[in-house]
């Protein structure tokens, strides 16, 4: 008895100690040290493709134009740096950044609220309400869903010029209404949210279809709305071929058309951009311009990255 | 008698709920639809200096646009960079994912988070920062571009590398999502298949290759046939480089058939041969959808259920 009490109270090794750490870490990771440095020396080793030239982007504003080539790629720069930049893009074609990150922002907020008015109540119908024709609405929905959003491009800037749409705010505002990825979203998040039985309770308590949608419905929309915006910020903000095409004037350009703009106009990408442009835009310039436009998405894509590989878990690609 | 009860008892029938489709419908039909349907109108009309001739010209577009020789050119360049970019994002994403779900750990999730942040730039700013990095004076791999012997930009970016050039930065700007995707999937793999394939003896190499790969075949194709036709609308970044670069840049106006059915209708007004161009680019588009909707297994359970 005394000897077994020795044996339990006695400082264990600094081995044992190591080992049974070990046993634990192996535990935990699910892998072998040599497979863990592999996987860590590939990760790394990839991250420097994907990680480095966003780096750069963040960095190239803290440097002046020729401090770009005279320092080390990745030196941060000074804060005065920046601000000369933004001077800069402040004057170029009388502060015309300013114009296109409010019509970007206004554009989205006008798109994001049509399609959520549009999408909410279709999804609902698409998946509580029995109807002729459902299943052809569903099919066209998945099948123009499953189209590259480009590829509608061009057939729609034809009837905009025909409806006298082009070079208004509403070429980009109203096709925003048309979101089929979104009801689609929407009606898999009603099939699993509101079950068979629950409608059928409240059908039998009298409530309406329309009823249902408004007591039961929308309350429960929160978090399929949260999905939707996360899902279409994305999209609605980035989007550069119908903007450059269905808005020719300066005036009425978004932010990702514009930097485009800006490097077609200054002669900034150019080897030798002071031979170009009136109003001088500079490499640090441009690379500003694109952190101001990428870093709300940036945010928001961060967010919804969990989204997606929550989605994806859970099979919601199959809508089961 | 019997007609009008009938239609009494449809008008019963009604349901005042469908209103809340309505909206949908008519957009639809606005901006999916009648589009297409124009498209097709307008390949067989004829834009001239006055009022158009629906309906007026016939085959002529088509023909006019077989004959032309910037058709086997620009759907030539975009064949080329689809055959090379298909390949080179599904053994990156997929290669990546399985590398990623070798294990859960912090690092892992910040990896996937790095890869992640391109998706998230607008592909006019991708093209940007893509010409800035193949520029040997600012870019952080400008010492491997010395060693290559470049020492302009157009050393590297010409006509000779362009194709390579849009693969990379396509891989820059869309791997991450699919990473992120097919990671998703392999994580919902069911463990106890993954511990039955561990008690067989398998590493977790073998467990990544012969196990979780197969069992996420659904999103392989998904993504193939996604990543097919999205590469045939190749536009933003080849349209930056040309504009941007403009009398030094290696591609023209036309490179892509997007650019130049783009071309087409702005410059020139001429939409009939611009609608041949886009309506053969959205029949491959829609055959595509066709195909994952009926062979894939994605969304087919919500469509058969009814």
């Amino acid at each position: 008895m005394a000897s077994t009490a020795t044996v339990q109270s006695a400082p264990r090794s600094l081995g044992a100690k190591l080992r049974r750490a070990y046993a634990r870490w192996r535990y935990q990771i699910g892998i072998g040290p040599g497979t863990y440095l592999a996987r860590a020396v590939i990760l790394i080793l990839v991250m420097l493709f994907f990680g480095v030239p966003v780096l750069w982007m963040f960095i190239a504003p803290t440097k002046a134009h020729p401090e770009l080539t005279s320092r080390p790629p990745l030196a941060i720069g000074n804060l005065q740096n920046v601000l000369d930049s933004w001077d800069r893009l402040a004057a170029y074609n009388r502060g015309i950044i300013f114009t296109w990150a409010k019509n970007s922002v206004w554009y989205v907020a006008f798109g994001l609220g049509l399609s959520m008015l549009i999408t909410l109540p279709a999804g609902y119908l698409l998946a509580i309400v029995k109807f002729k024709g459902r299943k052809l609405l569903l099919w066209l929905t998945l099948i123009i869903m499953l189209l590259p959003a480009d590829a509608m491009v061009l057939p729609m800037y034809m009837e905009l010029f025909h409806l006298k749409l082009i070079n208004t705010p509403w070429s980009v505002i109203l096709p925003a209404g048309f979101a089929p990825f979104a009801v689609y979203l929407t009606f898999v998040y009603y099939r699993s949210v509101m079950p068979r039985d629950i409608v059928e309770a409240a059908k039998v308590d009298g409530c309406s279809d329309l009823q249902m949608f408004w007591y039961i419905g929308l309350p429960l929309a929160q978090s399929v709305i949260a999905m939707l915006l996360f899902n279409q910020f994305g999209a609605l903000w980035n989007g550069f071929f119908a903007a450059s095409l269905f808005l020719e004037r300066d005036q009425l350009k978004t932010l990702p058309v514009g930097i485009a703009v800006m490097a077609q106009q200054t002669g900034a990408l150019q080897p030798n951009p002071s031979a170009y442009g009136k109003v001088l835009l500079l490499r640090p310039d441009l690379a500003l311009a694109s952190v101001i436009t990428v870093l709300p998405v940036i945010i928001i894509f961060l967010i919804s990255q969990r989204l997606i590989v929550r989605a994806a878990m859970a099979g919601a690609l199959h809508g089961e | 008698m019997a007609k009008t009860s009938a239609r009494q008892r449809r008008k019963v029938e009604f349901n005042p709920a469908l209103l809340l489709g309505l909206p949908y419908i008519v957009a639809m039909l606005v901006f999916g639809i009648v589009p297409m349907l124009l498209a097709a109108v307008f390949s067989i009309s004829k834009f001239g200096a006055f009022r158009p001739v629906y309906f007026g010209a016939g085959l002529t577009n088509y023909i006019d646009i077989i004959k032309d020789p910037q058709l086997p050119i620009s759907f030539g360049n975009i064949l080329k960079f689809a055959a090379v970019s298909l390949p080179v994002n599904f053994v990156v994403a997929l290669g990546l994912a399985l590398v990623l779900n070798l294990a859960h750990d912090r690092l892992g999730t910040a990896m996937r988070t790095i890869y992640f942040i391109p998706g998230a730039i607008t592909l006019s700013a991708v093209a940007l920062i893509a010409v800035f990095m193949v520029d040997p004076g600012t870019s952080p791999i400008g010492f491997l571009l010395r060693m290559g012997g470049a020492t302009r930009p157009n050393q590297v970016l010409n006509s000779r590398s362009i194709v390579i050039f849009f693969v990379i930065v396509r891989l820059f700007s869309s791997a991450g999502g699919w990473i992120a995707i097919f990671y998703g999937a392999l994580s919902g793999i069911n463990r106890e298949i993954i511990e039955a394939g561990m008690i067989d003896g398998c590493g977790p190499w073998q467990l990544a290759y012969h196990i979780k790969r197969p069992m996420i075949m659904g999103y392989v194709w998904f993504m193939l046939i996604t990543l097919t036709i999205s590469s045939l609308q190749l536009f933003a970044e080849p349209f930056v480089i040309s504009t941007g670069l403009a009398g030094n840049s290696p591609i023209d106006q036309y490179w892509s058939p997007n650019m130049w059915a783009q071309y087409l209708t702005v410059r020139n007004g001429d939409f009939g041969r611009s609608a041949v161009i886009s309506l053969t680019m959205l029949l491959i588009s829609l055959v595509a959808a066709f195909v994952i909707i009926t062979r894939t297994g994605f969304f087919q359970t919500d469509v058969q259920r009814e």
